[in-house]
């Protein structure tokens, strides 16, 4: 399944991520970031229910989004991370730079 | 002569239970006590005797052959006790001596090995007054920070190349735009070409006056050929620059996605590891004060044992003062012996000499002493 973008309402839109989050998403999920318009005070939510394995590019993407999204005033957030993604971004002190749960 | 069979019986009885006793105070206690029973008994009968100046022969005989008999028996068990007495003297004196040295020695190395744990304690747990002690917390602790230091500076190196890849797509794009255009300029050279291909017609059909035109049209026709040649190296050097990209970009990819379970995996052992160190660390530094407590324990057990040494002297002291009281006794019996044996009158001699034994009481208190501390302190040994 590829990287899908979800619109629930006007203030959430979500980039729901594919089962691997690694170097080959560095295109798609920027693409898919790109395209959400309009996102100034609202939230962006990457939902990883679908994730099960990332790798340290998903880091530099992440980073990349947020920078994004800071300089367009939006907010990001991290929901439905598994345990072993939880470990990654604990062990990259992720937990204090995102929202993530 | 009923009397001196009772003597005798008393006598043989007390040999009897001096054998039986354990202890050497109250064999020699029965002893003392029968001497005086016997004596005690002998001054009865004679008292009841007293009426009648002349002491009967044959009483003065039998009297005489008893007090031998009684001093045959009680003799060699005085010497014994004394000999025993010695013994115990000199036992007492000498372990005394070499448990003073033991225990001495002893307190040293309870000492030393105090001293000991106490260093590894103070090295285990530094109180960071010195910089230079390095505990193994603090070196475990550094390596955690390395790893995090390590971490954070491969999440940056990830970032930058998640970057340069979207410059490189950008890239693409741009190139992929030169390609668009190199058709378009590839289309118009094809147009000109065939615009050349008509001119070139047209100049045949208008025969001698149109030969220079057609001369114009082969030069036109020439040049959209050599700028087809040209856009044609145009597209390959590009391509060439796009597949260069498109390896840079491969590059950056294997640069940017590293593994993370093995950082995972190390933060865990590190984790671990520093846990187990800790534990460790905190069991050993417990024993290693358990350890210099009882080092001090032991100080004080051998000080309070030291204390109780001092109860040996006295060990030695009521050996010395049984040694005296035995000889006492040996006097009083060779006195006795010899008057009954060496006197006409025994039976006034007898009472002399008992009231004289009355009259000494010098090793009485002695041998109360004694008895009362049979039972005291010698247990702490």
């Amino acid at each position: 399944m590829p990287i899908q973008v979800e619109r629930s309402n006007d203030n959430h839109m979500s980039v729901v991520l594919d089962e691997r989050f690694d170097f080959e998403s560095v295109d798609p999920f920027r693409r898919s970031y790109e395209s959400l318009e309009n996102v100034r005070n609202k939230f962006i939510v990457i939902d990883f229910r679908n994730t099960r394995y990332i790798d340290s590019s998903a880091l530099g993407m992440l980073i990349n989004a947020k920078n994004h999204f800071d300089d367009l005033g939006a907010k990001m957030k991290l929901i439905n991370t598994n345990d072993q993604i939880k470990k990654i971004f604990s062990i990259s002190r992720f937990d204090k730079k995102f929202d993530i749960s | 002569m009923s009397n001196i069979g009772v003597l005798l019986g008393i006598a043989l009885a007390g040999i009897g239970i001096s054998y039986w006793a354990d202890s050497l105070f109250i064999a020699y206690a029965t002893m003392l006590v029968l001497v005086a029973v016997a004596a005690f008994i002998l001054l009865r009968t004679n008292q009841g005797d007293s009426s009648n100046e002349d002491i009967d022969y044959t009483t003065h005989t039998s009297l005489k052959s008893s007090t031998e008999k009684i001093d045959g028996t009680l003799s060699p068990l005085f010497d014994e006790v004394d000999g025993m007495s010695k013994e115990i003297r000199h036992l007492a004196e000498d372990s005394s001596i070499r448990l003073h040295a033991s225990f001495q020695g002893l307190t040293d190395s309870a000492k030393a090995g105090k001293d000991l744990m106490m260093g590894i304690a103070n090295q285990l747990t530094p109180d960071g007054s010195d910089p230079d002690n390095v505990s193994l917390k603090g070196f475990a602790k550094e390596v955690g920070t390395i790893l995090d230091d390590y971490v954070s500076l491969f999440v940056d190196i990830s970032q930058k190349s998640v970057q340069a890849v979207h410059n490189i797509q950008d890239m693409v794009t741009h190139l992929d735009g030169m390609f668009g255009l190199i058709n378009d300029i590839r289309g118009i050279a094809d147009q000109t070409n065939l615009l050349a291909l008509n001119a070139a017609i047209e100049a045949a059909r208008a025969g001698e006056a149109g030969r220079g035109f057609a001369v114009v049209a082969d030069e036109v026709r020439k040049l959209s050929q050599d700028s087809n040649d040209l856009n044609e190296q145009i597209r390959k050097k590009a391509e060439t620059a796009k597949e260069t990209v498109t390896n840079v970009e491969k590059v950056v990819g294997e640069i940017a996605s590293l593994d993370m379970n093995i950082a995972i995996d190390a933060r865990g052992h590190l984790d671990a590891m520093l846990n187990e160190l800790e534990s460790v660390n905190s069991k050993v530094s417990e024993s290693v004060v358990r350890g210099a407590e009882i080092g001090e324990e032991i100080k004080n057990e051998v000080a309070r044992a030291v204390t109780a040494l001092q109860s040996a002297d006295r060990v030695s002291q009521f050996a010395e003062q049984i040694i005296a009281t035995t000889e006492h006794l040996t006097e009083v019996l060779t006195k006795y012996r010899t008057t009954i044996t060496g006197h006409n009158n025994a039976h006034a001699a007898l009472l002399a000499s008992i009231s004289e034994l009355d009259n000494t009481e010098e090793f009485k208190p002695a041998l109360s002493g004694l008895v009362a501390n049979t039972g005291d302190d010698v247990d702490l040994f």
